[in-house]
């Protein structure tokens, strides 16, 4: 397509050197089209894209940059207007509404900013509500694991009401990890948490990349959040414009500032055209 | 407020209209049965004072002499007395029965219940001014008859044809010799009218000279009380004179009568359906208020009144009950409409007219959508007024589980007073209406009960479905149970829609099943004859002299007429049947508990609970009063015990016939030689002349017969019943909806952590299957006791009334319960299924 707006700009991110872990994920030539004609709005723009096994890649960008949408075409959920997504050697594209339910049951998982519990279950029967509905029986062992991990103790059988929020957070990055799923894919999962619950769920999701080789990708606009991650992606506009590795909360910080201030140099831009 | 009531009945729309259609059948049921009877009161009186226009004075016989089968003697004689009267223009005579005619098939022609014949009453020019004549004559001699020009037509008769025609007795030959055209009654009811000479009629349907019916006409200056009043001395002993006024509001009262009844049994059925709905009403609003408590709060907190805010959504209410008002009229005329169109095609033959729509209806359409309305969405609204303003700034409703504590024990209270006035009523002193009102009153009140005690009832129960339905698809099941275990009240008020439908076709069925083996059994007990013959025409006597005839067939060894009369005893009026003594028991099953048959030919024979109610023994004398008014001493012979085909008194034909004029039998009862049984169907069909009037049974067919009779009025009652089921299912349909509405964001969730569209269906399909069959089961369980104990309260007075559980029937009541789920669920499983994934993530 067109070229790079900025010098910096990766449009093919490549993952960094030194690692050569299979790809659990790949987009490629990614487009999502909203509209028609006038009203027509690129939320993704020619996006590849590739998340190596057990690696933790966070998703940042202004409002309406296309993060969430890159995340929710990558786990199934929207469907894309061309190009391709395959997750493992599977073609998305080729799969039709029960096939992909099917996907994200048996190899995906999910955390939302919102918990999303269900009310009536308890937290253990929340947590393997998904093997539940796969018909699947918890592996023991690493259930426990999980739930251990998680921390919470005597409160499995709570219902999510008598639950503080980080609490029901932890229930539902249980729930993403009880099934061992190829990639777990967080939407701003400490968005509604206060700073402390939010930094136990993000060691949480930390240790298991680290321990367990667990896949993450996770759409944050919390630099702290995103600094626990291996790879930063930036979206701006429907494209991928930086991919910083080995992020620290300064260095992600300094790089979303740069996003505030292109409204400024574009706005000079304009009026430096010969009209 | 206005504009927010407004606003919300423009986003709630698709649940108010769901909610407003619950009303718009129970209104439409009420105003299709209200322009139904207007209708069909007009066309009736129209057509009863069609046959009495232009009478200035009647005489004829009193209701009593007819009931006492009386002819007063209005005969020649008197017919001369009264023309010589000072200010009588014309006095006419008339006499009626029934006569139907027989077609080239063998046939009767036209409905067998309004088949009449008359006699043809020619003024001096020759002419009957009642009817026009399309060809040939009026019949002047025996042997000669005019036909209506609608039974001629269907039966393909014309002028000079030989026809049969049938009354009571043996078929007739006659000839055609003339048609014409009526607005008789009976020929618009789908009869057929045959005219006679006046000597033909009076012999069929009276004796020779003696009229049913005198007509008089007023010379100018006379008024009708003059007339009537100048007549009245004249008139015979059992009968009356009448001015043309009081005969025409005579005829008037009696279509308001009949009409008036079916229409309070009718009402009743719509009353049954808008108690259904106003469930559904109360659960809609119930659930409104729920789902926009914090929006209600918000209007609190920034200075709306209580009052305001009860306003606010009582006005709703109002335009939902003014809609459902308007709706339901429109739909009940259509209704009525079309009501009348079935009921004229399956040959009811409803008397014809324009359909009456009056402004009472439409008022009491508007008044009951709205009454039911607001009366039903009054408690949920008062529960919005009491939401505090703080409810506005929780961001984390918790949802509204105040306590049953206090609803239970006002359901306790209730069903303990119910049980009360219903052992009061089975044990008290009340007899009669009395005590079967009270009785279903108690019931009343226990049902008022349960259905507050449902909620309490919900939990456990839906539990254990939801126990059962997990074994299958323990996902699915457990999730389904757990959303209908999450709001009982609910459940439970969505089950109780279902539930009264259902208690009440389960008892009315356990009901009528036990009656009909009763009468099964009856029949087949007391009927020792192979044979029974009776008119085909409801209420229609035979001619004695058919008893005779059959009597001379080969191979039938024993006939005995059956025939009933009312004698007095001590001013007290009994059923007196009857039978030929010579051959009774031989006809008939009877068992005496004391003294035996053999007095008979003289004496009197009296039933077990007559005898024990007048403490009467074998021996005493009793004087029986007979319709003529003689007093005849009869010495008591025989007590009998379950006879079913005999009255409370039994006397023989000799003794009963000589004090009634009009001598007919009820039915025939023939015992067969075993040899000849095979043929003698068609050897007793021959012996009467093939009548198509008279139909031999053997007592199998009898039985069968009521049988029959039993179903359709339980399909009627089921017919009527289903539109409260209707109702219900509108109420499920409705429930699931918010259910699926209100779980947007989990069922967006577990779309996205993989239940498939297949099985999200499934979800919403078993919480449906759990709430009706928990109102079906709950239904039927109350139904089994309400049908029992009805039975078993009944029994008390009627012997030998055993309590039969027809459990095919309940089994498909309840499969009939499992559908209504799974239908009910169709549409609000599809939106579930359909919602967008991303969409119903981001809904809060």
């Amino acid at each position: 397509m067109s070229t790079p707006r900025h010098s910096r700009s990766v449009a093919d991110s490549r993952p960094p050197s030194g690692q050569d872990a299979p790809y659990a994920a790949i987009a490629a030539n990614l487009m999502k089209v909203y509209g028609e004609g006038e009203t027509e709005v690129r939320a993704l723009d020619d996006v590849s894209v590739g998340f190596r096994s057990g690696e933790f890649t966070a998703i940042m960008g202004p409002s309406g940059s296309g993060k969430s949408t890159l995340m929710h075409c990558m786990a199934g959920l929207d469907k894309i207007s061309s190009g391709s997504v395959r997750l493992g050697d599977i073609e998305l594209a080729s799969l039709d509404d029960t096939g992909l339910t099917h996907l994200r049951r048996d190899r995906l998982g999910f955390i939302f900013q919102a918990f999303n519990l269900l009310p009536t279950l308890t937290a253990l029967e929340n947590i393997t509500l998904p093997l539940d509905i796969a018909g699947r029986r918890a592996d023991p062992a690493w259930l426990d694991m999980v739930i251990e991990t998680v921390g919470l103790g005597n409160r499995l059988d709570h219902r999510p009401a008598q639950l503080s929020g980080g609490q029901q957070q932890r229930v539902a990055c249980a729930r993403a990890l009880a099934g061992r799923p190829e990639i777990i894919f967080a939407d701003e999962p400490t968005g509604n948490l206060d700073s402390h619950s939010g930094t136990e769920v993000l060691n949480f999701l930390r240790a298991s990349v680290t321990e367990n080789g667990q896949t993450i990708v996770m759409v944050t606009h919390d630099a702290v959040a995103a600094s626990y991650a291996d790879r930063v992606l930036f979206l701006a506009d429907g494209r991928i414009v930086d991919d910083m590795a080995a992020p620290t909360p300064d260095r992600v910080l300094e790089r979303m500032r740069a996003f505030n201030r292109k409204p400024d140099e574009t706005t000079a831009a304009v009026s430096a055209l010969p009209l | 407020m206005l504009r927010t009531s407004l606003r919300n009945l423009v986003a709630y729309k698709v649940r108010l209209a769901l909610t407003a259609l619950a009303v718009v059948f129970g209104v439409a049921f009420v105003a299709a049965v209200l322009v139904f009877g207007d209708t069909l009161k007009a066309a009736m009186t129209d057509a009863a004072l069609r046959e009495h226009r232009g009478i200035a004075a009647d005489v004829r016989a009193t209701k009593y002499a007819v009931e006492h089968l009386q002819t007063p003697p209005l005969d020649e004689p008197l017919v001369g007395k009264l023309r010589a009267l000072p200010g009588v223009a014309s006095v006419t005579g008339h006499v009626t029965g029934f006569t139907a005619v027989v077609d080239r098939n063998g046939k009767l022609v036209g409905k067998k219940s309004s088949a009449t014949g008359a006699n043809a009453v020619p003024g001096r020019d020759g002419k009957d001014p009642r009817y026009t004549l399309t060809a040939g004559r009026l019949p002047a001699k025996a042997g000669e008859v005019a036909l209506d020009t609608k039974t001629a037509k269907a039966a393909g008769y014309k002028v000079g044809d030989r026809i049969r025609i049938v009354a009571r007795g043996p078929v007739l030959d006659q000839t055609v010799v003339g048609v014409f055209t009526t607005d008789s009654a009976a020929v618009e009811a789908g009869g057929s009218l045959t005219l006679l000479d006046t000597a033909t009629a009076q012999e069929l349907y009276l004796e020779p000279g003696v009229y049913g019916e005198l007509r008089l006409n007023a010379r100018p200056g006379t008024t009708q009380e003059q007339l009537r009043a100048a007549v009245a001395p004249l008139v015979p002993k059992g009968a009356e004179a009448l001015t043309g006024d009081t005969l025409r509001q005579d005829d008037r009262n009696k279509v308001n009568k009949e009409i008036a009844s079916l229409r309070t049994l009718l009402l009743v059925f719509a009353g049954i359906a808008l108690f259904v709905g106003s469930f559904i009403i109360a659960n809609t609003f119930a659930m409104l208020v729920a789902q926009r408590t914090r929006e209600l709060a918000l209007l609190r907190a920034i200075g709306a009144t209580r009052k305001q805010v009860t306003r606010s959504v009582m006005f709703e209410a109002l335009a939902v009950g003014v809609v459902a008002g308007l709706a339901g009229f429109v739909i009940g005329i259509g209704l009525a409409v079309g009501l009348r169109g079935i009921l004229n095609n399956v040959g009811a033959d409803l008397t014809p007219g324009p359909t009456i729509v009056t402004t009472a209806t439409a008022l009491w359409s508007l008044t009951v959508g709205i009454g039911v309305t607001l009366l039903a969405a009054w408690l949920p609204v008062r529960r919005a007024a009491k939401i505090p303003p703080v409810a506005a700034l929780r961001t984390n409703l918790p949802p509204s589980t105040s306590s049953l504590r206090r609803r239970n024990i006002a359901g306790a209270v209730t069903m303990l007073l119910g049980g009360a006035v219903l052992l009061a009523g089975i044990k008290g002193s009340a007899t009669g209406n009395a005590k079967v009102f009270t009785v279903m009153g108690g019931a009343g009140i226990i049902l008022v009960g349960v259905i507050v005690l449902t909620p309490l009832i919900a939990t456990p129960a839906v539990r254990a479905f939801g126990a059962l339905l997990q074994r299958v698809y323990p996902v699915e099941g457990r999730l389904a149970y757990q959303n209908a275990a999450r709001n009982p009240r609910r459940t439970a008020a969505t089950a109780a829609a279902l539930m009264i439908g259902m208690v009440l076709v389960t008892s009315l069925t356990v009901f009528s099943t036990s009656l009909k083996q009763l009468v099964d059994r009856t029949l087949s007990k007391g009927i020792t004859a192979e044979f029974v013959l009776s008119s085909s025409a409801e209420g229609q006597a035979l001619a004695p002299e058919i008893a005779a005839t059959v009597a001379k067939v080969p191979g039938v060894t024993a006939v005995s007429p059956v025939r009933e009369a009312r004698v007095s005893v001590d001013g007290k009026e009994h059923n007196v049947t009857a039978v030929d003594p010579a051959s009774a028991f031989s006809v008939l099953a009877t068992t005496f508990t004391q003294g035996g048959p053999q007095s008979l030919p003289t004496g009197l024979l009296v039933s077990k609970q007559t005898a024990d109610d007048r403490k009467w023994r074998v021996g005493t004398s009793v004087a029986v009063t007979f319709p003529d008014g003689q007093r005849v001493q009869l010495p008591i012979g025989g007590i009998y015990d379950q006879a079913p085909m005999l009255g409370a008194l039994t006397v023989s034909l000799r003794t009963l016939t000589p004090h009634i004029d009009v001598v007919g039998d009820d039915f025939l009862l023939a015992k067969v030689a075993p040899q000849y049984k095979d043929g003698m169907r068609d050897a007793l069909r021959k012996a009467v002349g093939n009548s198509p009037a008279i139909n031999v049974q053997t007592s199998k067919e009898v039985r069968k017969d009521f049988n029959k009779l039993f179903d359709i009025m339980l399909n009627i009652v089921y017919g009527l019943l289903s539109m409260a089921i209707v109702i219900a299912v509108l109420g499920v349909v409705n429930t699931l909806a918010m259910s699926v509405f209100e779980r947007t964001r989990e069922i967006g969730m577990m779309r996205a952590i993989g239940l498939d569209r297949r099985r999200t269906r499934r979800v919403i399909r078993l919480e449906s299957l759990i709430i009706s069959l928990f109102g079906g089961l709950l239904g039927v369980a109350l139904g089994l006791i309400a049908g029992v104990g009805g039975t078993k309260g009944m029994a008390r007075s009627t012997r030998d009334l055993t309590v039969v559980i027809p459990w095919d029937r309940v089994l498909i009541f309840l499969i009939l319960a499992a559908i209504v789920g799974v239908l009910a669920a169709a549409w609000p499983a599809r939106r579930a299924a359909k919602l967008d994934v991303l969409t119903a993530l981001r809904t809060d």
